[in-house]
């Protein structure tokens, strides 16, 4: 392979609504039957227009569990290495994720999701990169307020958990609590792409996350909790 | 182009992604500077998006993809700059 070949075709599944609508459902019925989901804030995010979700990860339910919850038609991006997954593969294949492949320089994935936004489309990225391996909010990386500088879309903080709970509560016979709770939209004050603007972006980012997770999901050292009031909109278990 | 001139251009590029370590990037001076200083993968991204823009070059996904170190990119920047 040298340099100068022109790009490889893309390797993205591609995005079927009504195949999306069709296991959004299967889905949303199998959380609703097997967990007692609680989406706190869904208003928050903007109904249509392009919008970033940046979410932290504890579980691999939570790309589900966003995909259901939601108002809208989310398009997750997936770590590569789930296109395989017994389970998770073609769920992430059948709601058009966009793959990316850790530890290597994947400009064709970023600029899928940034069609995705070009095109007035939602995705949602797990902003620390990986599951956290404690269940505490990890450092954020930079790669969703890069996408958010590069595409002039809002962010919209979001904070998952008691997903890490679904597997270990199904085999007692038992219901995991899990919970969504979305933060106010963030419009990034400069679409500068240097490093240290971006720091700054993903710090705010992280506080945001940070203010709506319960206290036992921070690391004590960097966040402090619960500074997100949430009375200005409405929690409910979705039917 | 030589490979002091594309360590150059990469300095510079590095300086304009991330000028809180311009300090750090002045002291490069070979390939192997290049590859301690670290660099994250948006870093690289955006040094390689200005780099193209800049040299009037473009790179395959697939190369970015497989690229392991500053030689493979200023091969790859030789190679292109040549054609």
């Amino acid at each position: 392979m040298t340099a100068n070949e022109p790009p490889a075709a893309g390797a993205q599944p591609r995005f079927r609504p009504l195949l999306y609508d069709l296991v959004r459902g299967a889905i949303r019925f199998l959380f609703l039957t097997l967990s007692h989901p609680r989406v706190i804030c869904p208003e928050r995010c903007p109904p249509q227009g392009p919008a970033i979700l940046a979410i932290n990860h504890l579980s691999y339910f939570d790309g589900p569990m966003v995909l259901a919850m939601l108002p809208r038609r989310v398009r997750p991006m997936a770590a590569d290495r789930l296109r395989r997954h017994f389970f998770f593969g073609p769920v992430m294949n059948a709601t058009g994720a966009v793959f990316i492949r850790r530890g290597q320089l994947d400009r064709a994935a970023m600029r899928a999701l940034l069609a995705v936004l070009a095109g007035g489309g939602c995705v949602a990225v797990a902003i620390e990169g990986t599951r956290s391996p404690d269940g505490k909010l990890q450092e954020g990386k930079n790669g969703v307020a890069y996408l958010a500088a590069k595409s002039g879309a809002p962010l919209i903080p979001a904070a998952v958990w008691g997903t890490e709970q679904i597997w270990p509560a199904w085999r007692r016979f038992r219901r995991a609590e899990v919970h969504l709770s979305l933060g106010s939209p963030i419009r990034l004050a400069s679409q500068s792409l240097d490093v240290s603007t971006l720091d700054g972006a993903t710090r705010g980012i992280m506080s945001s996350i940070a203010a709506l997770l319960p206290s036992r999901y921070l690391p004590e050292a960097r966040y402090s909790p619960g500074d997100d009031k949430m009375t200005d909109c409405s929690s409910h278990e979705p039917s | 182009m030589t490979t002091e001139a594309i360590i150059e251009q990469i300095r510079r590029g590095l300086e304009a992604v991330a000028p809180a370590r311009a300090a750090e990037f002045s002291k490069v001076k070979k390939l192997e500077d290049l590859d301690s200083l670290g660099l994250d993968s948006i870093t690289t991204l955006e040094l390689v998006d200005r780099l193209e823009k800049r040299l009037g070059i473009a790179f395959s996904d697939d190369f970015l993809m497989e690229m392991t170190s500053a030689r493979d990119l200023v091969a790859a920047i030789q190679d292109q700059v040549a054609s």
